[in-house]
């Protein structure tokens, strides 16, 4: 897959740019009408606030019950926009790269392959997603889409609470290589973080940790496979290099499994990868650059990986 | 009393040093029988390989005589460690030539036959590349729990005796896309 990024911003300026002008007007108007919003809100939560000011507890939670309500609102009113920007914009973005692939704003990666992949927890309560893109690179057979993926819990307190398992970039392909065992690459956080996944952290302790060859790699991720051995079969120093590579240019944790005969990536991201902004102007050249750098983290991944390479043991 | 404690934590550390070496040297072990398993179905593949090539590699007759005959070498029986190791690692570079001047055979390439077997040896071959590099990882840190303090003490008590690295060719830390040089 040949990303010719100066082709593409020509064809931003020249094929979408009329499209994201009209769909600037009506980001225009939904902020208008969120500033209403804050201007209906906002006193009435401070009346409120100095009413009940006695009541402590009370009085702590207004903001975020206002803040909520605004985002309910912000999220109802921005819909038909958000929908229209999927369809007419990264739609055609994503055929004019690679026609041969479908979209699919609402679609997502079935929750049966983000469990396969086993590269987090798989006892959870809300799994959503969106933007599943489908199809071949490259001869290659690819699946992608945005996750976002929690588990809820009830805090000391006995409130109930959400915490998030993933969320961000799912990605499902498959490997040259044959394999048996499973892998898997986590970035190398888990001290850092023990305390809050210790839990899963020992799970993954279950397999073996493997030390690699590479400072570099080792100095990103912790491999644990079930086979040292074939985890030197797949992780060769020219993947972990590669792997390095991405790593730097995703400038987010990733998490890589090899697992029944699939190669399964994670891109952790905040938030959908394609939002369109509703602060910010759509015209915006460098948000059109955060959509293609998260495109190119996709549909790169062949090239990325070298996935396409043809050897001899896998025809 | 407190002789006893201070005696007990000492004996306790001690057992603990003695358990990760003999854990890191059961890893070593363990990977060298993985590589032993790879490089019989290496040599198993290679009588095969020579005899369907022999007629047509006019110009290659010599590479395919050393092939055969590090074979035979690595075939002799009561063979130590070493020695294999070796072997394998002299054996790695001609094979390695073999495979990449079937580009200038046209009719090698046209051969289903000899297609397989070179698929079935180069997915060995990376096997092989793997287990080196695992084997490796294995005995440095073997060797490194061997030398340093305080678990050399241990290592020095009970014999733990050093262990041979594998040299990893250039051209295994890049991987050729031999698919590529066919079609060329």
């Amino acid at each position: 897959m040949t990303f010719n990024r100066s082709e593409l911003l020509d064809y931003y300026y020249r094929d979408l740019y009329p499209e994201l002008e009209l769909l600037e007007k009506e980001r225009k108007e939904i902020l208008k009408k969120l500033k209403f919003a804050i201007l209906v809100i906002a006193p009435f939560a401070l009346v409120l606030m100095f009413k009940l000011s006695n009541e402590n507890n009370l009085a702590v939670e207004i903001p975020i019950v206002a803040i909520s309500i605004f985002s309910l609102v912000a999220v109802w009113l921005s819909r038909d926009y958000k929908r229209t920007f999927k369809k007419r914009i990264v739609s055609r973005l994503i055929s004019k790269i690679a026609p041969s692939l479908r979209y699919d704003s609402s679609g997502k990666i079935p929750e049966s392959i983000f469990r396969m992949s086993a590269l987090f927890e798989d006892d959870f309560s809300r799994y959503e997603g969106g933007d599943l893109i489908e199809g071949e690179i490259d001869g290659i057979p690819i699946k992608a889409s945005y996750l976002r993926v929690q588990k809820s819990y009830r805090d000391s307190n006995g409130r109930k609470r959400e915490r998030t398992i993933f969320s961000g970039i799912f990605i499902v392909t498959e490997f040259h290589k044959r394999f048996r065992h499973t892998t898997r690459v986590v970035p190398d956080i888990s001290e850092k973080y023990l305390g809050l996944f210790g839990e899963w952290i020992q799970k993954l302790a279950a397999q073996k940790l493997v030390r690699m060859d590479s400072p570099a790699f080792e100095k990103e991720f912790k491999v644990y496979s079930d086979d040292s051995i074939e985890a030197h079969y797949l992780l060769t120093p020219n993947i972990m290099e590669r792997l390095v590579k991405m790593k730097k240019r995703a400038n987010a944790p990733l998490y890589i499994s090899f697992r029944l005969r699939k190669l399964f990536i994670a891109i952790e991201k905040s938030s959908d990868p394609f939002k369109p902004s509703l602060f910010r102007s759509l015209l915006d050249i460098e948000i059109f650059k955060r959509y293609m750098e998260n495109l190119n983290l996709i549909l790169g991944i062949v090239e990325t990986l070298n996935l396409d390479r043809k050897i001899w043991s896998k025809e | 009393m407190d002789f006893l404690l201070i005696a007990a934590v000492i004996v306790f550390i001690g057992v603990l040093l003695y358990n990760t070496l003999v854990s890191r040297r059961n890893q070593c072990d363990n990977i060298y029988a993985s590589i032993d398993a790879l490089l019989k179905k290496r040599y198993n593949l290679i009588p095969n390989l020579v005899t369907l090539m022999k007629e047509s590699m006019h110009y290659e007759k010599s590479l395919l005589e050393k092939v055969t005959e590090l074979r035979a070498k690595a075939m002799q029986p009561h063979l130590t460690p070493e020695e294999k190791i070796a072997i394998a690692d002299e054996l790695t570079q001609p094979l390695h030539n073999l495979m990449v001047s079937v580009e200038n055979y046209p009719e090698l390439k046209a051969n289903e036959q000899i297609m397989q077997l070179m698929r079935a040896l180069n997915e060995i071959e990376e096997q092989i590349a793997a287990a080196r590099r695992a084997y490796n990882q294995a005995v440095t840190d073997y060797n490194n729990a061997r030398q340093m303090f305080p678990s050399s003490l241990i290592a020095g008590w009970f014999s733990f005796k050093p262990k041979m690295l594998f040299t990893i060719p250039e051209h295994e830390r890049n991987n050729i896309d031999i698919e590529k040089l066919l079609k060329s």
